[in-house]
């Protein structure tokens, strides 16, 4: 445990100093205060045009175009890209050091590879939680400074939900909770493949080219996938919108989140098995 | 009294599907020496040292250091070792001082700032700390692995062939500061090369392996004391000092270049003798150096496998 302690720090000091690991802090920030910068523009009148239809059926009051709309709108589109900027730090934690060869100095250490590869999970966690951190930052708290509170319309498929402001932002905090457990799912397949392998681009490649396959197939109506999609993790990463539903499917959310841990355990397992009897030739 | 072990590999082999890389080496390193590790490329030198270092698991075999089983005790064994794995690689993207302050706190160190500097000066990079590795040299890079080796003062200092890519000046500072190490600081060090001159200056023992074998094991001295060096005399009379080895003990070998300089194939313990007898004969001796006939040795040796 206290070599856990010891090591994370040091793992935390080296993810910070990279420059890459800075690429995914300037994609949210780029991409959230253009969403809100086109929606202060522009905003009333793509909404009107949106709620046209509903319009002939319903009588709408108060502010639609508010925080929390901005910030579902953001979670729906960023959450696709996130994955990618996830691997791009994660999938070179180890493949990073066997690729610049302080593998071996790092491994003739009086620290237990079992530790240092839980110390480089921490550590990309972390890291993965200050993305996500920073996203609620900007979306949800940009949203809410720019344009104020109101009541969440979410236009589902067969269904119109609407929630009360007060009773929204529990939602978000575990939207933003299933998210980080979403991208912790990839932050530890990209850090299985690194471990695989001595250079940097396989397991962010392989990880994003995972995900887009398994999203692909999770949108296929088809009776074989349909049997697969239950253990993509990609199926149970968008559970996060289930928690704007009313009421709350638990059950659902439950299971998903429980697929999202074991998937997190699994790419551990396998990556501490290939890791701890790794022979360092290189 | 016998003297301490810092090292016993007893029965070590690493099999690699169809390649033995280390076939049944065994081998004892005393405390307080500098032993040598000689070999040819590929001859096993490198998986040996890994798997000293836990670098590799070796298929068959125990590692002891300082009477500890390496498969048990591996953390505490680290604790006490000191090393450089062929090329000394660093984060690039940060500077030398805060590279050799993370590697000291993998080993459960807080070094102060004057302990920091204290290393850099020892290995001759005072001033540069706060560079960038990025911008240092091979060089420079060796001497940063040398105080990320030395800076929690282990009692064993593993180089794998540390003088690899080093100029002569760089590669005699390094054989002086392994010396100040083994004679001020008591330290084990253990060396890997394929270059013996190099062994026979500083080790005091050594093993040549081949095909993952050790062929020769022992004290540097008296392996090399009976083997044939190549030794250069310079002559005040070419002519007649050829005359007179032609009809000596010596007249098994020797040949002269154009500038009038003799070589001579002679064990070292009879430079002085051969000397003794040009001088006698009328020759004056202006020069006399050797040139250990390395390749030849080694490949005797080597063959035998």
């Amino acid at each position: 445990m206290k070599a856990l302690f010891q090591m994370t720090p040091i793992e935390l000091i080296k993810i910070t100093t990279k420059p890459r690991s800075y690429i995914g802090f300037l994609a949210i920030t780029v991409i959230v205060l253009l969403i809100e910068f086109a929606f202060y523009i522009d905003g009333k009148t793509y909404l009107q045009f949106i709620m046209q239809t509903l319009e002939q059926s319903f009588t709408i009051q108060g502010n639609i175009l508010n925080g929390n709309l901005i910030c579902f709108i953001i979670l729906q589109m960023l959450i696709v890209q996130m994955p990618l900027m996830v691997a791009l730090v994660t999938g070179d934690l180890i493949s990073g050091e066997a690729a610049g060869g302080t593998i071996r100095l790092l491994l003739t250490k009086p620290v237990s590879r079992a530790n240092i590869l839980m110390a480089k999970y921490l550590a990309g966690s972390i890291y993965t939680f200050l993305l996500i951190l920073w996203l609620g930052v900007l979306a949800l708290g940009g949203g809410y400074l720019v344009f104020g509170h109101g009541d969440l319309m979410v236009l589902k498929s067969e269904e119109l939900v609407i929630l009360r402001d007060g009773d929204i932002l529990w939602r978000f905090l575990g939207a933003f909770v299933i998210a980080f457990l979403s991208l912790n799912v990839i932050a530890t397949f990209s850090l299985m493949l690194s471990c695989f392998t001595d250079n940097s681009i396989g397991p962010i490649i392989t990880s994003m080219s995972v995900i887009i396959l398994f999203t692909i197939i999770g949108t296929i109506d088809i009776p074989f996938f349909d049997q697969l999609k239950p253990f993509l993790f990609t199926t149970h990463m968008i559970i996060w919108r289930n928690l704007f539903d009313n009421p709350l499917p638990k059950s659902q959310i439950i299971t998903s989140i429980t697929v999202l841990v074991g998937h997190i355990i699994l790419f551990l397992s396998i990556a501490f098995y290939h890791f701890t009897r790794k022979d360092i030739q290189n | 009294m016998a003297q301490e072990l810092a090292i016993q590999l007893k029965n070590l082999s690493k099999q690699y599907k169809h390649i033995t890389a280390v076939n049944d080496l065994s081998l004892t390193v005393n405390t307080g020496e500098i032993f040598g590790f000689l070999g040819p490329n590929g001859a096993g030198k490198s998986t040996t040292i890994r798997m000293m270092l836990s670098l590799i698991t070796p298929t068959k075999g125990d590692v002891i250091i300082f009477g500890k089983q390496l498969a048990k005790e591996r953390n505490a064994i680290l604790a006490n070792i000191g090393c450089i794995i062929e090329k000394p690689d660093f984060y690039l993207y940060l500077s030398a001082k805060k590279n050799l302050e993370l590697f000291a706190r993998m080993n459960g160190l807080r070094p102060s700032a004057s302990k920091l500097e204290e290393m850099f000066d020892l290995v001759g990079l005072a001033g540069r700390s706060s560079d960038s590795v990025k911008t240092y040299s091979h060089g420079m890079k060796q001497r940063l692995g040398l105080a990320q080796a030395l800076i929690h003062e282990p009692a064993l200092i593993v180089l794998d062939e540390p003088t690899t890519g080093l100029d002569p000046q760089g590669i005699i500072d390094l054989r002086n500061l392994i010396l100040r190490l083994k004679n001020e600081f008591g330290k084990t060090i253990v060396l890997s090369s394929h270059i013996l001159s190099e062994m026979e200056l500083i080790a005091d023992s050594m093993v040549i392996i081949n095909k993952g074998k050790a062929v020769v094991q022992g004290k540097v001295a008296e392996l090399l004391s009976n083997e044939d060096l190549i030794v250069r005399f310079e002559v005040s009379d070419t002519e007649r000092a050829k005359s007179e080895i032609g009809f000596s003990q010596w007249n098994t070998f020797f040949r002269n270049d154009e500038n009038g300089r003799l070589f001579m194939q002679i064990s070292k313990d009879e430079i002085p003798l051969l000397n003794s007898f040009l001088v006698e004969k009328g020759v004056s001796v202006s020069g006399i150096t050797y040139q250990r006939s390395l390749e030849d040795y080694f490949l005797k040796l080597t063959h035998q496998v």
